[in-house]
């Protein structure tokens, strides 16, 4: 096993154009002031925007891309806030293991963990 | 609905997909990939024109799902519901290329309750217009009643 890790810090920018392109216009997303009457500290990412950044570090620690990913699970553990920076780390399989897992944290707080399986070679 | 109880009903919603949509949301997420963005790559790849990165399934699923949603039987604890997980699995030989029209059918997959939480699991199953099979989404969330 071999683990490989990221970072991104994600913007409330990111949150926008994503809403924009996804059609998911929740505005706890995209309004800070929705977000805080929603209980939360402030604009959230979305789950499905952070699981396609996970989805593009599984494909990078495997030397592939996305489109090899065959099946793909996430626990969302908690939310991904703007500004912080979102470290990602996998842990490789060595061999012919086709499993990877991987989390995603902010600071010490895990915002998400899962699986992902490749592809048959 | 109560608990282990699922309707068999469906939900289901048409999305074209577009050189604009995808090349929208690859900026969104940051995919780099040419095939994604560029025809030429995509062609040159065996393609008819560029393909959607798997995760767009998030996209063309999503109207079957908020369909679901607004229906009398879930729009009171929609706006509730924490998105808990998410389960994608793609077909290696259903890759969605602009122009195709994706049909995603929307169910409920369970429904079970745990002390003051719901869990609602509900499914999709995306198809491209020529019947191929191209992704299989699980949308978990959690309602905790007030």
């Amino acid at each position: 096993m071999g683990r490989q890790s990221s970072t991104i810090t994600p913007q409330l920018a990111d949150a926008r154009a994503y809403a924009r392109a996804s059609g998911d216009r929740n505005p706890i997303h995209t309004d800070e002031d929705a977000a805080r009457a929603a209980g939360l500290p402030t604009a959230i990412l979305h789950g499905m925007w952070t699981m396609a950044k996970l989805a593009q570090a599984v494909g990078a620690a495997s030397r592939c891309d996305t489109n090899d990913i065959e099946r793909l699970s996430v626990a969302f553990r908690g939310y991904v806030l703007p500004d912080e920076i979102l470290t990602i780390d996998v842990e490789r399989s060595e061999g012919a293991g086709r499993d990877q897992e991987f989390s995603a944290r902010q600071g010490e707080r895990v915002v998400a963990t899962g699986v992902a399986r490749l592809f048959q070679p | 609905m109560p608990d282990g109880e699922v309707t068999e009903r469906r939900w289901t919603t048409d999305f074209r997909v577009t050189r604009k949509s995808i090349r929208d949301y690859c900026s969104a997420v940051g995919e780099s990939n040419q095939i994604f963005t560029n025809p030429r790559s995509a062609i040159a790849a065996g393609y008819a024109d560029v393909i959607a990165p798997p995760m767009f399934a998030a996209v063309y699923s999503l109207p079957a799902l908020h369909l679901m949603l607004a229906d009398p039987e879930f729009a009171r604890v929609a706006p509730q519901m924490l998105h808990a997980g998410q389960t994608f699995v793609w077909n290696q030989n259903g890759a969605v290329v602009a122009d195709d029209v994706i049909t995603t059918t929307a169910s409920v997959g369970s429904v079970t309750r745990r002390r003051d939480l719901t869990f609602f699991k509900f499914r999709t199953l995306s198809v491209r217009s020529d019947g191929l099979e191209t992704s299989r989404g699980e949308w978990t969330t959690i309602v905790r009643e007030a």
